[in-house]
């Protein structure tokens, strides 16, 4: 008896700590270091035309910072844009800025905001890495590689 | 409680999940899609004869639907420089055709239509397309088909399949223009029948799961 209410409780405990998400996993900021930071960042494959490449953008500062611009050399443009589901119509449409909120992320992903690279100037190969530059207001410009990934 | 009424119990349980299980017929198959009616504003009933696609192919070839008979066909309409949701939806496909195997994927056949024939000629979709099929075996033949019709050509079209598109001036932008569009998925049996459609954002598995159905089905002698 004692060893099945042992158990149970044993059991209990295993079923709590599992459920506990894992501190969030943070860099620590060196000094002078952005505040925002760009992960998991990647492009999507592409023959000729227009792409996109997508990333999370990670805010770790008591303050609201913005990203305004994006750069490449792979691509005749670069723009920062927005799709929308509206009425069952899909919309897309540059924006401005993009919001990242103080002690917040911003995601850029396939059916949202992405930054679009318009007018490739070369095929972009899945598994190769090609080189963004980020403009925050607050963090200043931030080098980033994306992995080009299968369509 | 006694030992014989646990053992009586039990032995109700039994019987019942017994008689359950032959009674039960199986399960009866759902597609995942949309099957009642196409989408607004026509919401006409479905299931209808698939309307015809007489519009040219990527290869500067004149297509109808009646050669696809035999095959489950999906229809998309989209454009080649929206390069956020079109590709996901033609990745999805991809993965559907895939998913198939080598036996059932030659009787899948996924259609992009342009609703960008300014911009999207003959041979952009082609190279835009030649993208997806080399994951699919395009070395065998396999491939997506890609449609492109002037205005007076597409718009019947699009307007039997409740499609829609509005060119979208973006001024201060390298894209020049952009196409809102509706980004549903249709489902064409093999005998030319239009059976269902899913809004964007559809799971994978239950386009695979019907296109897979639908091949059985209509491939069973």
């Amino acid at each position: 008896m004692k060893v099945k209410a042992l158990l149970v409780v044993g059991l209990l405990a295993m079923s709590v700590a599992g459920c506990v998400a894992p501190p969030e996993a943070s860099s620590p900021p060196g000094p002078g270091a952005a505040k925002v930071q760009a992960a998991e960042v990647w492009a999507r494959a592409a023959a000729a035309g227009n792409s996109a490449a997508y990333m999370i953008l990670r805010n770790g500062g008591e303050a609201a910072d913005r990203l305004l611009k994006a750069e490449s050399d792979v691509a005749e443009a670069v723009e920062l844009h927005k799709s929308t589901m509206e009425g069952g119509m899909m919309k897309m449409a540059p924006v401005e800025i993009i919001e990242v909120p103080a002690k917040g992320q911003a995601k850029l992903e396939p059916g949202g905001l992405h930054v679009m690279l318009i007018g490739l100037k070369r095929e972009l190969k899945a598994g190769e890495k090609i080189k963004l530059k980020l403009q925050f207001e607050k963090a200043g410009m931030q080098e980033v590689e994306a992995d080009v990934r299968k369509p | 409680m006694s030992r014989r009424i646990h053992l009586l119990a039990l032995l109700a349980l039994l019987m019942c999940s017994l008689l359950l299980s032959a009674c039960q017929q199986p399960a009866p198959r759902k597609l995942h899609g949309i099957t009642d009616k196409m989408p607004p504003p026509s919401a006409t009933h479905l299931p209808q004869p698939a309307p015809d696609l007489p519009l040219t192919d990527q290869y500067g070839r004149p297509f109808s639907l009646s050669m696809q008979k035999g095959k489950v066909v999906i229809v998309y309409f989209g454009y080649t420089s929206c390069p956020d949701v079109c590709p996901v939806t033609l990745a999805q496909l991809t993965q559907v055709w895939t998913g198939l195997g080598p036996e059932q994927a030659r009787f899948f056949q996924p259609i992009f239509v342009t609703v960008d024939p300014e911009r999207d000629t003959e041979e952009v979709i082609a190279r835009y397309l030649g993208a997806f099929d080399s994951a699919v075996g395009g070395d065998q033949g396999l491939g997506f088909i890609g449609l492109r019709g002037m205005p007076a050509e597409l718009d019947p079209v699009m307007a039997a399949y409740d499609a829609k598109a509005e060119k979208k001036p973006q001024p201060g932008s390298a894209v020049g223009y952009t196409v809102d569009h509706t980004a549903y998925t249709y489902v064409i049996d093999t005998a030319g029948t239009l059976l269902e459609w899913y809004p964007y954002g559809a799971a994978v598995d239950d386009i695979l799961w019907d296109v897979r159905y639908l091949i059985e089905k209509g491939t069973k002698k």
